[in-house]
């Protein structure tokens, strides 16, 4: 791999690494700035913020004055606070309920064999080619008929039954040992302990998987929460953001502060389960 | 196997496995299949908000989208945006894999820096580069005039717009992209790159003869999964343009939103999500079959 991916030995190194290093360069800048000039500005008085603007300069990056006034600003002068609460119940009942559900139908469509199997699958899988666009509206006029509109429960419902999870968990589900199975057959083991104490702790990292990549889901979702709260105290982080950014006099500096609330505990986390992120989409994406 | 069951486990099973798939599949039907139904049964029909009743009125939504000017621009301009944004993408995420590929901590770095955004949320993405862009406030442009080169309007310059939105939602999605091509990348044996080297082959042959090609499956995958991504987008319209400057970035998605939740037209609303879905089954189609094509040559 190594050999084959990296310049030839011999004729010009120096210019080819020099060339390489000029574009690892160039792809650190375009994807660290934002991330750094969240961080700075958080950490900034507003009237720094826009004084270290032109020119751009390392100041721009690190604040001369760091200041908490903006964080504090931020949880004491807007719902953030609620906000940030509500995304996180959101998520942790959204994961939960995700990986919990997704698993045992996964499991039943691995290490079952029942007439309608595949033809089941489709129909799961199917859901995956229509966007979810295209169901807008009658999910938030069931929501109100259902006068469970304006509750968190309705931000997460809708989307706990995931294809995509179902997918790649059953995937793992079907990989474990025949052996595995058998042997808890004869032990007498009936079909949900299977599920629950034999097969289940074997497929823990796909779990962790899905539960990453739903809690991802489930922190980024706004165009649906943006529909179905209204309530104020009920809103999520997204929600929250887009409207302090909507404002018709925009407090820069309390958006770089709800920006900062909103990605650095996820990127903080992410750093610590990439791996499992990662395997996620290409154990479900190309096999 | 069979000996190992009597019939009352078999039973036993049976009942099990369906309490196991049941709440899954009530999700299922209750959130995505019957609203899916209803999408299609409301945009048969004239529903009004304040009274809650819904009159069958057959075509007329659907003949009014054929009449409908804003609709075909929604559907020009999210066609450009698909058109500069995915091959953009599929490039610079193979680029970005075949750079990452070679094992080593700057290559770890660099995958989980290009991945931030993965994790970063839409919202955000959107209003970070839509402040780096600003034309007053921004990075951006505070970078031109120290360069001496003339400020510019991005997201406030009709013909800037769309190109921006797309370069903030490559640098969102790119990330992902590399992903699939750096699995497809490690799946190529690498024999097959010391063979043709033996044979002679310089560093574009082997590009060109087996990386490319071998990378077919994960081509099609990246293209269709980041045209579907690509033909839905809406939240950095949403926060940074609504839409404008005069129309330049009103695409379907943020369009259909807007009729069915500002302006209360609910049906009218729906018969474009059917267009729209219809629409992405055909293009998804459609791709998969010149793809296939290709393969069989």
């Amino acid at each position: 791999m190594t050999e084959r991916l990296s310049s030839k030995p011999g004729r010009r190194p120096a210019l080819g690494s020099l060339a390489r290093m000029a574009l690892y360069l160039l792809i650190v800048v375009v994807f660290a700035t934002p991330y750094l000039w969240i961080v700075g500005s958080t950490f900034k008085s507003r009237q720094d913020l826009f004084d270290d603007l032109y020119p751009v300069s390392v100041k721009t990056f690190v604040p001369s004055n760091p200041t908490m006034e903006n964080l504090t600003g931020l949880f004491s002068d807007t719902n953030f606070a609620q906000a940030f609460l509500n995304s996180v119940t959101v998520a942790a009942m959204s994961v939960t309920f995700a990986v919990t559900i997704n698993s045992m139908i996964a499991f039943v469509l691995a290490w079952l064999k029942f007439p309608g199997r595949r033809l089941l699958f489709l129909v799961i899988l199917a859901t995956l080619t229509i966007a979810f666009e295209a169901k807008l509206i009658p999910l938030f006029l069931t929501m109100q008929q259902l006068h469970i509109d304006n509750t968190l429960p309705s931000i997460f419902l809708p989307w706990i039954t995931d294809a995509f999870i179902i997918f790649l968990l059953r995937q793992h589900f079907a990989e474990l040992p025949q052996d595995l199975y058998d042997a808890a057959i004869i032990d007498g083991c009936s079909f949900f302990r299977m599920y629950w104490q034999v097969m289940l702790p074997n497929i823990v990292p796909a779990l962790v998987s899905a539960a990453f990549i739903k809690f991802i889901f489930s922190w980024d979702s706004f165009i649906w929460p943006s529909i179905v709260i209204t309530d104020e105290s009920k809103t999520v982080i997204t929600v929250a953001l887009a409207k302090l950014f909507s404002d018709e006099y925009i407090k820069w500096e309390l958006v770089f502060a709800g920006s900062f609330v909103a990605t650095v505990p996820v990127v903080v986390i992410f750093i610590f389960l990439q791996r499992y992120y990662v395997q996620g989409f290409v154990r479900s994406g190309l096999k | 196997m069979t000996v190992l069951f009597s019939n009352s486990r078999n039973a036993q099973r049976y009942r099990a496995a369906f309490f196991l798939s049941l709440p899954a599949l009530i999700g299922l039907f209750l959130f995505h299949y019957w609203p899916i139904a209803d999408t299609v049964r409301l945009s048969f029909t004239d529903y009004k908000v304040f009274t809650g009743e819904f009159t069958f009125t057959g075509l007329k939504n659907y003949d009014l989208a054929l009449k409908d000017p804003l609709l075909l621009l929604s559907l020009k301009n999210t066609a450009v945006f698909f058109l500069i944004k995915v091959p953009l993408q599929m490039a610079l995420g193979l680029m970005l894999a075949m750079l990452v590929a070679k094992p080593g901590r700057d290559s770890t770095l660099l995958r989980t820096l290009v991945l931030f955004p993965a994790v970063t949320s839409m919202v955000v993405a959107s209003i970070v580069w839509g402040m780096m862009f600003h034309s007053d406030i921004g990075i951006v442009n505070s970078l031109l005039e120290s360069l001496g080169l003339p400020q510019q309007g991005f997201l406030r310059d009709k013909h800037q717009a769309l190109p921006v939105l797309a370069a903030i939602t490559i640098w969102k999605d790119v990330g992902l992209s590399m992903i699939f091509y750096l699995a497809g990348l490690l799946a190529i044996p690498g024999e097959y790159y010391e063979a043709a080297r033996i044979d002679g082959a310089g560093r574009w042959q082997l590009f060109r003869n087996i990386t490319l090609p071998l990378l077919n499956r994960t081509h099609v995958f990246v293209l269709v999964t980041s045209t579907i991504a690509a033909f839905k987008i809406f939240v950095p319209v949403e926060v940074l343009t609504d839409g404008g400057p005069s129309n330049a970035t009103r695409v379907i998605v943020h369009y259909i939103f807007h009729l069915a939740f500002r302006f209360n037209r609910f049906s009218y609303a729906t018969a474009l999500s059917v267009i729209l879905a219809v629409l992405l089954i055909a293009i998804s189609v459609f791709q998969l079959r010149i793809t296939r094509d290709e393969d069989d040559d």
